[in-house]
């Protein structure tokens, strides 16, 4: 390697003084800021806290990661309480037509023109007793007559 | 008034001694806000929210630091918090980023006084390698402030730095960059 060689080498090497250096002349750039402003806008807000208590309280969910998982949390548990809701409101929707479907006595019971058990029930013993069974015509509403 | 009185009577809620801390530290926290941030607008509303947690924190401020360390450290945390906001928004596909993101790096560069070369070999630092060498370079702090303000070991500040310097004489002369041109 020839002494020009080495001398360019030499140039085009960075040391540690020539990066402090570049970093110190890019330090003198600075950005233009009028303070005075700035300042204002501080006392400003710092003064309409002071009037206002309920600016405080701000709940910015969107300020922290961890905020955002509870805010999906509470969401989660909201949908899933709901849904929970809605599914016990139709079960027992269909648990009580089931029961009208599947109850025949209490459809019959219903019918016009049929003598109502509570009726006679509501009765004193002793009139019950005297109810003939052949006074009705249909058989099932007697079969409830004698139970 | 000296620093000393007017942190008392900041900490009295006095805001006379607030503002004369601003007077005090303003253009340093701005500053290293406006270089962590890349954004003269975002480094001026950090600015005023800073010397707001300032205002509303120095009860915790215990002396065992300088006032200024803390101020810085409050600065980096700031800054530090904008930056992941930042990056989750972004994640997430939200319009709302600064737009600072979308300007070109040389653009930056330039507007915050950086070779755009040397600012492009910033960028692919670690975000507190870069911190520890802007900090002890550009804003002349020790490194048992920069230590305090980044709550690292001195022994991390200072491998940070060398790793920093390191990393930008490689890139520099792989640009063929020489001392000269910069």
């Amino acid at each position: 390697m020839t002494f020009r060689e080495k001398e360019e080498l030499m140039k085009n090497t960075w040391n540690d003084q020539d990066i402090t250096k570049a970093l110190k002349n890019m330090a003198e750039t600075k950005p233009q800021v009028s303070y005075d402003h700035v300042w204002f806008k501080i006392e400003e807000k710092l003064e309409a806290r002071h009037n206002h208590f309920w600016n405080n309280i701000v709940w910015k969910p969107w300020g922290h990661p961890v905020r955002w998982v509870m805010a999906a949390a509470c969401l989660c548990v909201a949908f899933t309480g709901v849904s929970y809701h809605q599914n016990s409101l139709d079960q027992a929707d269909m648990a009580s037509y089931m029961l009208s479907v599947s109850n025949p006595t209490a459809n019959v019971t219903k019918d016009l023109g049929v003598t109502k058990v509570s009726i006679l029930l509501s009765e004193p013993s002793s009139t019950a007793s005297d109810v003939k069974v052949d006074d009705h015509l249909d058989s099932i509403a007697a079969d409830e007559i004698l139970l | 008034m000296t620093e000393t009185e007017a942190i008392d009577k900041c900490r009295q809620g006095d805001m006379a001694g607030l503002q004369v801390l601003f007077d005090l530290h303003r253009s340093k926290v701005m500053n290293l806000s406006w270089r962590m941030l890349g954004s003269q607008q975002e480094a001026e509303d950090a600015l005023q929210e800073i010397f707001i947690k300032v205002f509303d924190r120095i009860k915790n401020y215990r002396g065992d630091s300088a006032f200024s360390t803390w101020v810085y450290r409050m600065t980096t945390n700031h800054c530090l918090d904008i930056l992941r906001r930042r990056k989750i928004l972004s994640f997430m596909g939200f319009e709302n980023v600064p737009e600072v993101q979308d300007k070109k790096d040389s653009e930056k560069a330039v507007n915050l006084g950086f070779s755009p070369v040397i600012a492009k070999t910033l960028e692919k630092l670690p975000e507190k390698q870069k911190l520890c060498l802007l900090m002890r370079e550009m804003d002349d702090l020790s490194y048992e402030d920069i230590a305090l303000a980044l709550q690292l070991s001195l022994g991390t500040v200072k491998s940070n730095i060398h790793r920093a310097k390191a990393f930008l004489k490689e890139s520099l002369e792989k640009e063929g960059l020489t001392p000269d041109d910069v």
